[in-house]
């Protein structure tokens, strides 16, 4: 092995070339100078310029907040909604019939007069065939209907004596019209329907009232 | 051959000559050395372990055969061990070793308590220990780099805070009264890290967030990990060890201070939602991520263009010593790193790579490539000091530069443009998994081969290590005289 390649080895020992306090000082000393020309100062000013414009065109482009495609298309969808809210509309048409078998089926009125109507001896009358409920003058069920029915009752003959809460401040015109119409329609009963002005007039002409006893209502059938 | 006798008289070495020769240096290094020689044994032992954990998993991806009848050594339990063995196991224990070293030189005093810092680092190891075995039985969490089990995570925290607190007492307690900016990034690393891991901490295991967010949170503390840890303290040893071997002060210091260190900081801490380009979070969420990561291309030049003009300045330092040579492949490695994380994090570039090896390969030349490059550096230079003797075989050294070089080099080829590939394969609609695998493989052969280099570097570096503990002190070890006194710092303006 000749000197040569041997000179050429690593030494054992990496010599240090500055002493750790003059370390300190030289850079301390360094960071007191002036701004001068240099090769960093240059490339870092490159590389703000690169940055900087970069993150302003990304920003544009991404950040959806500032994209201006994204509030125009925004615009025209507003557009088109309030276009649709605006649109011209004619009276409600209501399907008393439908309205009144949902309500049946989803209220109390199946616990007590039950599915088909035959409703509970001694307790509660049938609506099947009732002289309450197919009268002529449709407002009779509507007042029940409305403020409640309290009291013995003679229906078909039978004696029932039961107690029935108002549902005129739980329920709007035409539900009310709705439930009517289909009591005075179903399970074979055949009278006319009503509307939800016919309610409306029924309510404004009772008022506010306690619930009605069979004795009220006797002028009916008079 | 006398082992034991040698060994003691390399922990407890009975110095002749002149002992007023770096009388204060001394001190200083015989009062870390059991510290620093633990860290150094832990990151050597952790960097052999972790490779061949990385080896078996790398196998596997173009071997699937290979152990395949073992389930510890199941490809979703190899990985995670790879991964946190090398971070945690590493170069956390590489770091450390470099933060102590520094902070104490630098600061010319150190806090003394070395039975203190011992059992930290002894706790830290056994946690880390402990959570490879919780991986190997099962019991591994679902978030990367934090794949370690539950209970380990106070364990971990808590040696950190032993050791980081001893680092800011000897902060506290040096005689020098101005500070380098080699003092700063370390200082920032410690408290940036206990900041994250509790975060993340709190925010995945013990009060879970839930859905996107976790990814969102796993994904800004994986990006911290490197940018906020490991890095700062790259920096810091890159900063002291450049005019310490060459010198000759850093090229644009002034420069470094402010911009350099401020920016880095900043972007850093936000650039980690890059990751979740076309993710489930907000669009705005992972554009903010994306600009912050191009936003470090600020720091990176200026970090880059100082090292690279540092080193080339004294070209000719380089290749007569073993540490500045391994500064200079870690701050080759920097620049491509910087490349490859600024331009791959851009959606054009994410719509290709996401889901491919490319951020494995990325990950591999941060660690291998530029922090492993330059603590590898800082270790030989330090062992020497710590020990009074001189390391054994330069030629060791030589080879373990080498290989580890070209081990970086074959890995990042293999990953990243592999990835790239993988990444263009998969995008077509109708893309043929087993035909993406097939094309795949060379790259996968590639990354292996990669591997056993760097298994190489790792067993001449423990080789070294091994050697310089056991050998015979000659005379000239024996005398306080071994190593020179470096001269005073030469003022030149730059």
């Amino acid at each position: 092995m000749s000197n040569e390649f041997q000179d050429r080895n690593l030494p054992g020992i990496d010599e240090g070339q500055a002493s750790d306090e003059s370390i300190l000082k030289t850079h301390a000393r360094l960071c007191r100078e002036p701004i001068g020309a240099s090769p960093v100062f240059f490339f870092t000013c490159l590389a703000l310029l690169t940055v900087t414009t970069f993150s302003w065109f990304y920003v544009r482009r991404y950040m959806a907040e500032y994209d201006s495609q994204t509030y125009l298309h925004e615009r025209t969808e507003i557009a088109l909604y309030q276009d649709w809210m605006d649109r011209p509309r004619g009276p409600i048409e209501y399907d008393y019939f439908a309205i009144g078998q949902n309500l049946y089926a989803s209220m109390q009125c199946v616990g007590c007069h039950m599915a088909e109507g035959e409703g509970k001896p001694g307790e509660f009358p049938p609506l099947t065939a009732s002289e309450y409920v197919i009268h002529e003058d449709p407002a009779l069920p509507t007042k029940i209907l409305l403020s409640g029915l309290v009291g013995p009752i003679t229906v078909s003959g039978n004696e029932y004596n039961g107690n029935m809460a108002a549902y005129g401040p739980a329920l709007k015109d035409h539900e009310i019209a709705g439930l009517v119409t289909f009591i005075r329609q179903s399970w074979g009963n055949e009278a006319s329907g009503v509307t939800a002005e016919d309610v409306a007039a029924v309510r404004a002409d009772i008022g506010d009232r306690a619930q009605w006893t069979a004795d009220e209502l006797q002028s009916y059938f008079e | 051959m006398n082992v034991i006798g040698n060994l003691w008289s390399s922990l407890f070495p009975d110095l002749s000559g002149d002992l007023k020769n770096r009388e204060s240096e001394r001190a200083i290094d015989a009062s870390i050395r059991f510290p620093l020689l633990s860290l150094i044994k832990s990151s050597i032992v952790w960097l052999i372990l972790s490779i061949v954990f990385g080896l078996i998993a790398s196998i596997k991806l173009h071997t699937p055969s290979f152990f395949a009848e073992y389930s510890l050594f199941t490809y979703g339990k190899v990985e995670p061990i790879f991964w946190n063995t090398l971070v945690y196991g590493w170069l956390f224990n590489a770091g450390f070793a470099c933060a102590i070293f520094l902070l104490s030189r630098l600061g010319g005093a150190t806090a003394g308590m070395g039975l203190f810092l011992t059992i930290s680092i002894v706790v830290w190891n056994t946690a880390v220990m402990a959570g490879v075995v919780g991986i190997m039985a099962g019991e591994q969490l679902p978030y990367e780099w934090l794949e370690f089990p539950a209970f380990v995570g106070p364990v971990l925290f808590t040696a950190f805070v032993g050791i980081g607190f001893w680092c800011l007492l000897t902060f506290r307690n040096r005689v020098h009264r101005s500070s380098f900016a080699s003092q700063w990034w370390i200082i920032a690393a410690l408290f940036s890290f206990a900041w994250i891991y509790t975060a993340a901490q709190v925010a995945l295991v013990c009060m879970p967030a839930q859905g996107a967010m976790q990814t969102l949170i796993n994904s800004w503390y994986a990006e911290n990990v490197f940018g906020l840890f490991v890095a700062p303290l790259t920096f810091a040893t890159l900063l002291y060890l450049l005019p310490k071997t060459l010198g000759a002060p850093i090229v644009g210091h002034k420069y470094n201070t402010f911009i350099a260190f401020w920016t880095w900081i900043l972007f850093s801490s936000f650039a980690g939602a890059s990751e979740l380009v076309f993710g489930p979070v907000p669009v705005w969420v992972s554009s903010v991520g994306v600009i912050a990561m191009f936003g470090l291309l600020l720091p990176a030049t200026a970090l880059s263009v100082q090292f690279l003009s540092s080193l080339i300045r004294r070209f000719s330092a380089i290749w007569d010593a073993a540490t500045p040579r391994f500064l200079l492949g870690g701050s080759i490695a920097f620049v491509f790193l910087m490349y490859f994380k600024v331009f791959g994090a851009l959606r054009d570039s994410a719509s290709v790579t996401q889901f491919s090896l490319y951020d494995s390969g990325v990950n591999c030349l941060a660690l291998f490539g530029f922090a492993g490059m330059v603590f590898s550096g800082a270790t030989y230079f330090m062992l020497p000091r710590l020990l009074n003797k001189e390391l054994p075989s330069p030629t060791l050294v030589d080879l373990h530069f080498w290989s580890q070089l070209m081990g970086v080099i074959l890995v990042s080829i293999g990953l990243i443009s592999g990835g790239e590939q993988m990444g263009a394969l998969m995008n077509g609609s109708t893309a043929d998994a087993i035909a993406v695998v097939a094309a795949m493989r060379s790259s996968y052969f590639m990354t292996t081969i990669g591997l056993v280099f760097l298994l190489m570097g790792a067993v001449f570096s423990a080789t070294t290590y091994f050697w310089l503990m056991v050998s015979n002190r000659t005379d000239a070890e024996q005398s306080a005289d071994l190593i020179k006194e470096a001269p005073e710092l030469e003022y030149t303006a730059s």
